[in-house]
């Protein structure tokens, strides 16, 4: 066979600088990796931080009449908790995941901006170190959507609830700057052959979440600052005294509140249609169903951000189109589950734990949003606003469903991100502690709601007959913080001693398995060419194809382990990009 | 309802507008026709949404909607401007959608429309976009205008014109919209839902302050009789929200087909292309470059 050598741009290095090492090179990094990396361990840290305040929230609430916590800082963890776990935890743990995946998964050595990607993620964390800085003073209390005039100057006059406005600005422009880097970065720099049509389904979803970003946040950012200049500045944008209006606060923060939801649980989803081919063993069930409806639930999501304010004095027809726009929701939502649900249909299922957790997704998501429904319903939302019938929604559609989403996400890149295996024993019994957990913690929190009980009381009376629910409930959230640290432990185990992952452990679909494990700074030695919605299922067709053809199959075999990565690379084949 | 509040037998008999139906009815017939026996085809989902389209516009101008919008509620008012201006001009232009209109037109009416023609030269000029846009949302607006939307809904003559321009202006943005025109360089997806979606903006501007404000501002619905039952407000609030609700429904739905659209076609040609490159890599090798 001819071999026909095309001429190739060649790189000339005049010096070779040795790698980085050693923490200064964690600070002054600039590779999507290792910025990926960043997020992913401070999200985590302030998911434990926020699960702690949760326990602590729940144990003053096991019994009634408590005198574990006071009300006033029952009222910060309220806060502290509530404003971790969305500004610090489920947003930047999705831009942890997109930073590390999306630029492997589309073929790209990095992402378009680099340097902003480093800028975004430290501002973050400067947001982040000045909300908590707080608590050495006096942490905010005025709840994590700091409705006015809670939030005001009269009523929380310390500086707490300047930090959560500063968080807010701070982690603001870092979601905007990383979103803008995304958007560029999955616009422009695919690999060949990567029409929109062949985009890994987790990359739509960042995508999507990304636009949904840059439309959101200049809306909170302008709402706090607004807050900030009412409380220093005697503006009077959300004071009735001078003309302002608190109900604009609350059109401002739902306005970005509710796309938020989905800002939380885009990318979810995303993690959920690449799991669940994998581990059936047959392409997903509806590709373009999918990523239609991911842009159809973006464009709905900034039309229902009223259905939060439903006990407002608002006219009733509005309500109606509020409850009318926030049910059409249902619609995409649904068409992903019954999708999910097919791919799995007479797949060959590989019971790991990633797909424990996409399943567990399932299940939950799918309650929390039967819930929603419900919620969806004006006056169903009357009798239950306020109630912890709300808290029990909620949870169980951001718990359920976006953390069950990270965790399925962790098991399942692990072995990419770190070239080990996490333990799929503990991982198992860290999953049933969480599923169980969850459905004890959260389901009987419905009761309590449908029982009266309002959310953000700091105790109640031992006759309103919520002692026992609310005791169920704390047990739960014990044996859900007992979950969390078995993944925990799993992780940090096998960081040592976990099982060497090789490039592709779990014969999956998308390009981040076509390089090793963690994958070099470079990325691909070669980027291949994707011919379809699963290009290493193909790269694994041609190589096995080429094998027999040149009837290399037995050596192949006797270098089982070597990846399908490596031989590909050594191969080149579909006129691959060459570095 | 009170007495002398239109009920479902209020139906117009319009002659100019059974007219005007029947005849539009009759061209698309003939263009149907030329269509099938050109190509022996079944254009059943344009038939259909054609057909939908011209019932629509029926039921906007001579059903029991065009009498109660006249001087009871502002909202079937509006609901028969919507549907003036959007969903029957919507559905009509996608019954006439490719490729029925190259088949389906006389060879004058063909010619006419020839990039070369005046007129087909006019209906794909760059600035036909931006002022079918400009129009539609002038007319909006413009008919939005408390005085003269009271003013429109007391004088027949004045109201006619309203909902010929609403009609027209519609007509004019789907044509952008949907670009039904025979012959290659048609308008960009994306700009064409850059344009909807613009004029969704544009609607917003009605719709958002019906839907909130909590002051009415026609005078002529808010001193009718109410024969309803619904309070002016409400029914100006029902105006509002009824409007948004469909303009945003409406373009999600073309945005969601629009999208799928594009994923189709996109997975196509980049399949088209592949096969075009391995059927030239199939071709005898030239001679190795030599690059030392």
């Amino acid at each position: 066979m001819a071999t026909s050598l095309a001429p190739s741009p060649q790189i000339a290095t005049h010096r070779v600088e040795r790698e980085p090492h050693g923490w200064t090179s964690w600070v002054t990094t600039t590779d999507h990796k290792r910025i990926g990396i960043l997020y992913l361990v401070t999200c985590f840290v302030f998911f434990m931080v926020g699960g702690v305040e949760a326990l602590l929230m729940r144990s003053q609430l096991a019994v009634p009449e408590n005198t574990l916590i006071n009300a006033e800082h029952y009222n910060q963890l309220v806060t502290m908790h509530g404003t971790t776990m969305i500004f610090l935890f489920v947003i930047p743990v999705w831009a942890g995941f997109a930073n590390y995946m999306v630029p492997l998964m589309i073929g790209a050595r990095d992402m378009a901006f680099p340097r902003l990607n480093a800028l975004s993620y430290w501002l973050f964390v400067a947001g982040g170190v000045v909300f908590y800085s707080s608590v050495f003073w006096n942490p905010p209390d005025a709840g994590w959507f700091s409705y006015t005039p809670l939030s005001n100057g009269t009523y929380s006059p310390t500086a707490g609830q300047d930090t959560w406005i500063y968080l807010i600005h701070l982690t603001g422009l870092a979601s905007a700057i990383g979103a803008i880097n995304i958007v560029v970065t999955i616009a422009t720099m695919r690999a060949p052959g990567m029409g929109w049509g062949r985009l890994p389904l987790f990359c739509w979803g960042v995508l999507t979440q990304a636009i949904m970003l840059i439309v959101a946040i200049p809306v909170i950012g302008a709402a706090v600052t607004m807050l900030l200049t009412d409380r220093h500045f005697h503006s009077c944008y959300f004071d009735p005294r001078c003309g302002g209006s608190p109900l604009l606060w609350q059109h401002l923060f739902w306005f970005f509140g509710h796309p938020e939801v989905y800002i939380m649980i885009l990318p979810g989803f995303g993690v959920i249609s690449e799991v669940l081919p994998v581990f059936a063993r047959k392409p997903i069930f509806g590709y373009r169903a999918i990523a239609a409806s991911t842009v159809g639930i973006a464009f709905l999501s900034v039309l229902v951000w009223a259905h939060h304010m439903f006990t407002a004095p608002i006219p009733l027809v509005v309500l109606a189109f509020f409850m009318i726009s926030s049910m059409a929701i249902a619609v995409p939502t649904g068409v992903k589950v019954i999708n999910w649900v097919a791919t799995l249909w007479r797949g060959s299922i590989l019971f790991r734990t990633p797909l424990y957790f996409a399943c567990g997704f399932l299940v939950l998501f799918t309650l929390g949003g039967l819930s929603g429904v419900m919620l969806a319903i004006f006056p169903i939302d009357w009798q239950l606003h306020g109630s912890y019938f709300v808290v029990a929604h909620f949870h169980f559609v951001l718990v359920a469903g976006a953390v069950s989403a990270v965790m399925s996400a962790l098991y399942y890149w692990f072995p990419k991100m770190t070239g080990r295996m996490l333990s799929e024993s503990l991982g198992k019994l860290s999953f049933w502690f969480q599923f169980v957990g969850f459905l004890v913690t959260f389901g009987i929190q419905h009761s309590l709601g449908l029982s009266g009980m309002p959310r953000r009381v700091y105790t109640y009376n031992a006759d309103t007959g919520w002692g026992t629910d609310n005791l169920i409930s704390t047990i739960g959230a014990f044996i859900l913080a007992t979950g969390v640290l078995l993944t925990v432990a799993n992780v940090v185990r096998s960081l040592k001693r976990g099982v060497p992952a090789g490039p592709d452990p779990w014969k999956a679909n998308t390009l981040e398995w076509f390089s090793t494990s963690p994958p070099p700074a470079h990325n691909f030695d070669v980027i291949p060419k994707v011919t379809s919605v699963e290009p290493m299922k193909d790269l694994r067709a041609q190589i096995a194809q080429r094998s027999r053809d040149d009837g290399a199959l037995r050596t192949a075999r006797v270098r089982a382990p070597v990846s399908v990565a490596g031989a590909v690379q050594s191969t080149t084949p579909g006129g691959g990009e060459h570095v | 309802m009170s007495s002398g509040a239109p009920g479902w037998g209020a139906w117009s008999t319009d002659p100019g507008v059974i007219v005007a139906i029947v005849f539009t009815a009759a061209a698309y017939g003939a263009c149907y026709r030329r269509a099938h026996r050109r190509t022996g085809r079944r254009y059943i989902s344009q038939l259909l949404t054609f057909t939908t389209g011209l019932g629509l516009l029926t039921l906007a101008l001579l059903s029991p909607l065009d009498a109660i919008g006249d001087r009871w509620l502002l909202s079937a008012h509006m609901l028969q401007h919507v549907l003036l201006a959007d969903i029957a001009p919507a559905l009509l232009v996608l019954g006439v959608g490719p490729p029925l209109l190259a088949h389906g037109l006389s060879p004058e009416l063909l010619r006419a429309l020839s990039p070369r023609a005046r007129l087909g030269r006019l209906l794909r000029s760059r600035w036909f976009a931006p002022v079918a846009l400009g129009l539609w949302a002038a007319t909006q607006w413009g008919w939005s205008i408390p005085v003269v939307f009271d003013a429109a809904a007391g004088n027949p003559w004045l109201h006619a014109v309203e909902h010929l321009s609403l009609l027209g202006s519609g007509l004019l943005l789907w044509m952008v919209v949907v670009d039904p025109l025979p012959g290659q360089g048609r308008r960009a997806v994306w700009s064409r839902l850059g344009y909807l979606g613009a004029s969704r903006a544009a609607a917003a501007v009605v719709c958002l302050p019906l839907t909130w404000l909590d002051r009415t501002l026609y005078s002529r619905y808010a001193d009718a009789p109410r024969g309803y039952g619904i309070s002016g407000l409400t029914d100006q609030h029902i105006a509002g929200a009824g409007m948004c609700l469909i303009e945003f429904l409406v373009f999600g739905v073309a945005f969601i087909s629009v999208f799928l659209d594009l994923l189709g076609r996109e997975e196509q040609g980049t399949r088209l292309k592949e096969r075009a490159s391995e059927s030239n890599r199939d071709e005898p090798a030239r001679e190795p470059v030599n690059i030392s």
